[in-house]
């Protein structure tokens, strides 16, 4: 069933040996800023607090 | 990698969906107390008749079901089936059997002193609080019964690992042995607090518990419980999601590391979770806090490897630029209904990470410590990516194992999404309450969101009411899964049982072992030092800290109880006409104060 019968219509063939994944990198850096923004804005939230 | 020929036996399909019904049913209820926290909170409801009108009775439910039964049932189940297919080997039936009903004893056990009110100690069973003696046994059984889940597996992977020397353990199988690995590491140290500590302590044989030492116990195995339940769906995501996506898993070798890194790293973090306890000296908290951002990089790891998993899957699909893959997923393929509940988790999961990293970050504890933030956190990862995944598998599992059609697709597709937009919502209402201070574990519809009373706090009016919208929302979609799930069971089954798990290629994949990723015993040995360093000194705090030991507590007052039962009888209500109890509670308050 479902998982078992992939019907995919590839539109595009990839070569896995030269398949460099730059989004997913991209992505990556983007939640890592995120993730700091975060923690930051918590980060002077306290000193605020003091 | 398809290696799984061996079918599950008909004893064995019979007793994996015993285990993924049962709890199923339960979860109604734990569901349905969720909704009820949220109204009772908001102080729209004031009693719940279905568990005697009490607000901590819910929340024991609640606690207990949702994140202990389920997930540990769950888990079996899984494993189960995951080592069967993986190893192409048949489990010793008698052992699974036995592994299994000690688990529905000890559920049945501990939902009944919950439900007879002998129980109100929420999930976590803190002492000095008591409840009744069945409710941890209960607990005992059904940790027992998942140990003997785990050791049934042992034997045969031994002698696939004989029959297969030079081959890699199947991706899938090491996560499942390092979920219980983790999981049986850990609970030796609740099995200590309930049979050494509590035990004793609530048949009446000793009257004083050493209070921090049981929390130290117990958060020892309650952080690695939070591994134990996210790890099964971490076998999903790795070997099961890029094939769904319509590609292959970036890395198998990233997949190995990232499981191996949390056998070290899934214990010795445990006391950030007692960060503003007294008792323990603040340098060993601040290492185990440490050691938590530790454990967020195979996390983080995970989330780069999925992410580049999914980049496959889009690009070839036709997905262009540095971010076009992302829009040529089958997010709405009723075909591929599975990875809705995949991708909801993931997403959900960059929430709940960041607000973690943000909980163990000593400072910072201190301003969420205890609030509402907490609960806003912790559903975006345990009611997040664990329960979309096991719902997800639970479904797709109990339609492979009877040979059901799944009824209802589109609605099923629509649940992870639905469930989504409410979580969100409750767990912003959640968290922006509790940087307000805005308190967990409260029923704070008699106080702060009671307009009539002197504690009201209109500034968190608008954040209560967003959980109750987000709370009706997850509610409803929950709603919905469960009709579902239960009409696709009593339909007429519509093909040959077949239990089969669609398993994923990988990119990148050294077709001999890593030979540091090869083996559990060295993970596991360094996981044992790892502990030992971080919780010797702790241990040595709490057990050397003159605070003395506490007696028995119940919730329903302030002194203490005089005999072991956790009854209520022997001391009346409060409100109590009874002037010669009254003067009894008042000599033993004075006892206590002094
Ligand atoms: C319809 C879905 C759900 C709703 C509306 C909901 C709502 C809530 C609310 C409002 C609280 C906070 C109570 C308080 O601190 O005063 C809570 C606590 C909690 N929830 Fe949920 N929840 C849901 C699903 C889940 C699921 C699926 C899990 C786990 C698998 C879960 C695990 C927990 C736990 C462990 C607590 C803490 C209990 C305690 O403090 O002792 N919840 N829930
Ligand atoms: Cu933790």
């Amino acid at each position: 069933m479902e998982t078992q019968t992939p019907t995919d219509e590839t539109v595009e063939e990839i070569d896995d040996a030269s398949f460099f994944p730059k989004g997913a990198l991209a992505f990556f850096i983007l939640l890592i800023v995120f993730f700091a923004i975060l923690w930051f804005s918590m980060y002077f939230e306290i000193l605020a607090r003091q | 990698m398809n290696f799984d020929t061996l079918e599950l036996s008909k004893s064995m399909r019979r007793l994996l969906l015993l285990l993924l019904i049962l709890p199923m049913a339960l979860l109604v209820m734990g569901v349905y107390g969720g909704l009820m926290q949220a109204l009772f909170r908001a102080g729209i409801v004031t009693s719940d008749p279905f568990v005697g009108g009490e607000y901590y009775r819910g929340l024991t439910l609640h606690g207990v079901i949702n994140a202990l039964v389920f997930t540990t049932f769950f888990a079996v189940a899984f494993g189960h089936a995951v080592i069967t297919k993986t190893l192409n080997k048949a489990l010793n039936e008698r052992w699974a059997w036995t592994s299994g009903i000690l688990m529905i004893v000890g559920t049945v056990m501990t939902a009944l002193t919950i439900f007879a009110g002998r129980a109100d100690v929420l999930y976590t069973f803190y002492p000095p609080l008591q409840a009744d003696f069945f409710f941890y046994l209960g607990l005992v059984l059904v940790v027992v019964g998942s140990w003997i889940a785990f050791f049934t597996w042992i034997p045969p992977y031994l002698e696939w690992r004989r029959e297969n020397p030079g081959t890699k353990t199947p991706l899938a199988a090491v996560g499942i042995f390092v979920t219980f690995i983790v999981w049986f590491i850990a609970s030796i140290a609740v099995a200590v607090e309930i049979i050494v500590l509590i035990m004793p302590w609530v048949l009446g044989w000793v009257d004083g518990i050493n209070a921090m030492l049981a929390r130290t116990l117990f958060w020892m195995f309650g952080h690695p419980l939070v591994y134990f339940w996210l790890l099964p769906v971490y076998v999903m995501y790795y070997t099961m999601l890029p094939r769904l996506a319509g590609g292959k898993l970036y890395s198998d070798t990233a997949g190995r590391l990232v499981f191996f890194m949390f056998i070290v790293f899934s214990i010795p973090v445990g006391t950030h979770h007692q960060l503003m306890d007294p008792g323990i000296s603040s340098e060993w908290k601040l290492i185990q806090g440490f050691f938590t951002f530790m454990v967020a990089l195979p996390s983080l790891i995970t989330a780069f490897t999925l992410a580049a998993s999914l980049e496959y899957a889009g690009r070839k699909r036709g997905g262009k630029g540095l971010f076009g893959w992302m829009f040529k997923l089958p997010y709405f393929d009723t075909s591929r209904w599975l990875f809705a509940y995949f991708i909801t988790g993931l997403i959900l999961f960059i929430f709940g990470g960041i607000s973690g990293i943000i909980n163990a970050s000593y400072q910072m504890n201190a301003v969420v410590h205890n609030t509402a933030w907490l609960p806003g956190h912790f559903h975006m990862t345990v009611a997040g990516p664990v329960i979309l995944g096991m719902l997800g598998m639970s479904l797709y599992m109990v339609a492979k194992l009877t040979g059901k059609k799944i009824r209802m697709k589109k609605m099923v597709l629509a649940v992870p999404y639905v469930y989504s937009v409410g979580l969100l919502m409750m767990s912003w209402g959640l968290m922006r309450g509790g940087l307000q201070g805005m308190p967990r574990r409260t029923n704070t519809g008699l106080t702060y969101s009671n307009p009539d009373s002197a504690l009201y706090r209109a500034d968190w009016q608008l954040f209560t009411d967003v959980v109750v919208v987000g709370a009706s929302i997850m509610f409803l979609a929950m709603v919905v899964y469960f009709v579902a799930f239960f009409l696709t069971l009593v339909y007429r089954r519509a093909e040959e049982p077949s239990m089969s798990f669609g398993w994923t290629e990988s990119v990148h994949e050294s077709p001999t072992p890593v030979r540091w990723l090869h083996n559990f015993r060295p993970w596991v040995i360094v996981a044992l030092v790892l502990i030992f360093v971080t919780y010797a000194p702790v241990m040595y705090d709490v057990t050397t800290s003159n605070y003395g030991t506490s007696p028995r507590y119940g919730p329903d007052s302030p002194a203490p109880r005089v005999s072991p039962s956790p009854q209520s009888e022997d001391l009346p209500p409060p409100s109590s006409s009874d002037a010669e109890a009254g003067d009894e509670r008042a000599e033993r308050l004075d006892l206590l104060i002094e």
